[in-house]
């Protein structure tokens, strides 16, 4: 008997699938589900009658309205994402000239330089290490689909927010951005302003691991400091899910390994 | 080219919306809207954040919808799931105190009606699943409604019931014990191979 009996795991695999498990448990059913063949079936069963189970309620219609919408909506992001790869694309050239262009300066030993390629260094450390990304989608209705990307390293605490296209918050006003717990909480990552072409690059520190969070805001507040817990309108914003992570292990998996037990 | 498209599987469907097909989203949208909308509809007994949940998952499957595995089972219980989730997190994003007796009270009939005529979706997975839960004893069906549609923890619903939390745990997995058995019909349930 190498290895465990399926019940050892079936109530964590019941409280995985209902999304009741606290991020380091889920975080750990998760990678053992990476190498474990029949808790993955184990879990398919329960998730096949969960999905099942939401057909037991009242039908009703939803209006017509909702429908021409979405349909409306999806056209519209056809052709947006194509404008936006290429605007991020650019982006990400610069960045990475930038930071070419700092680490010149170093070698001249100039310390203000020193710093900020520092700063570049720590980002290019970051996307080095992020093995997850996902697009920050903009909220307000003068803001495009996507304002974004935010790259992050999921067994650790840093990540990055790329984002462009974001219209400069009011006089007096800052960015937050917010870490949003499993549980709803909020985290603040730190103020920002865009720079004058809307753009913004910056490295977040959260002060849990990744796996405590199950996505990101972005609020507008009163400066300098922002406040303690979001007051202002929500401006943008991504959520992740196991579901997703477990997708994208599938086309990216530099850092887990299948181990198992 | 050629094939109607609002014959295809889901499968097929959702390899469509990958090559940007919108034809293929709207007839996952005919076929599934009315049974997401429904699920938020219960979940939040409001219609405007409903309709918000299914507007923002059918958009979610036209911009990711490579996020579905068929690998991981049919598209409409992972459909149906997803549109739970974000239900849940709407609700969660309330205020948890002020909501949670509501909640407890909205979620005790949400599954008395066990007409399966009133569903979009007309297949055998339904039906079972709708029988399974009218069979469920009522303390096995309260727990599992109150953690599916109510979005409560087991921890929750041990202190709203006051039922101690071993109690709730073996409840909510002996419910989904049970639904996920009459699905599987004859196959024998929960195996252990090795
Ligand atoms: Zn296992």
């Amino acid at each position: 008997m190498d290895g465990h009996a399926v019940t050892e795991h079936e109530q964590e695999l019941v409280e995985y699938a209902l999304g009741e498990l606290d991020p380091e448990t889920a975080a750990r059913v998760a990678r053992h589900l990476e190498g474990c063949e029949r808790c993955r079936a184990e879990l398919l069963r329960i998730e096949e009658a969960l999905g099942w189970l939401g057909t037991a309620v009242p039908q009703v219609d939803p209006s017509p309205a909702l429908r021409a919408r979405v349909l409306a909506t999806a056209a519209f992001e056809g052709r947006q994402r194509w404008r936006l790869a290429w605007a991020r694309g650019l982006l990400a050239a610069a960045a990475v000239l930038l930071v070419f262009a700092l680490l010149l300066a170093v070698t001249r030993a100039d310390r203000q330089a020193d710093e900020l390629a520092a700063r570049q260094a720590n980002i290019a450390a970051v996307l080095a290490a992020a093995d997850w990304s996902t697009a920050m989608q903009g909220e307000r209705a003068d803001m495009p689909a996507q304002v974004g990307r935010v790259y992050l390293d999921r067994e650790g605490r840093t990540g990055l927010l790329v984002l462009a296209e974001l219209p400069l918050p009011d006089e007096g006003r800052v960015y937050q951005v917010w870490l949003i717990r499993s549980d709803g909480g909020r985290d603040s990552a730190g103020v920002f302003l865009p720079d004058l072409e809307g753009r913004a690059l910056l490295v977040i520190h959260a002060r849990d691991p990744w796996t405590t969070y199950q996505g990101m805001g972005i609020t507008v507040e009163p400066g300098p400091e922002g406040s303690a817990q979001p007051t202002g309108e929500r401006i943008a914003g991504c959520t992740w899910d196991w579901e997703a992570w477990a997708t994208h292990d599938r086309i990216a998996r530099p850092r887990l390994d299948a181990g198992h037990g | 080219m050629g094939t109607d498209v609002s014959e295809a599987s889901d499968a097929e469907l959702v390899a469509r919306v990958r090559s940007r097909d919108r034809a293929a989203l709207e007839v996952l949208y005919d076929r599934y809207a009315r049974s997401v909308y429904s699920l938020a509809l219960s979940i939040l007994h409001d219609p405007g954040a409903a309709e918000e949940v299914t507007q923002e998952l059918f958009l979610h499957v036209w911009q990711y919808p490579q996020l579905y595995d068929a690998a991981r089972g049919p598209f409409g219980p992972w459909l149906l799931r997803s549109a739970r989730n974000r239900a849940i997190d709407v609700l969660r994003r309330r205020t948890r105190e002020r909501q949670l007796s509501w909640r407890l009270e909205m979620t005790t009939h949400v599954s008395d009606q066990n007409d399966p005529d009133d569903t979009a979706l007309q297949n055998e997975a339904v039906a079972r699943v709708r029988q399974a839960l009218a069979e469920l004893d009522s303390g096995l069906r309260q727990v599992i409604e109150l953690a599916y549609f109510g979005g409560l923890t087991q921890r929750e619903i041990a202190e709203r019931l006051g039922v101690p939390l071993g109690t709730v745990k073996t409840r909510v997995r002996t419910a989904l014990q049970r639904l996920a058995a009459a699905l599987a019909g004859d196959r024998e349930p929960w195996t252990d191979t090795r």
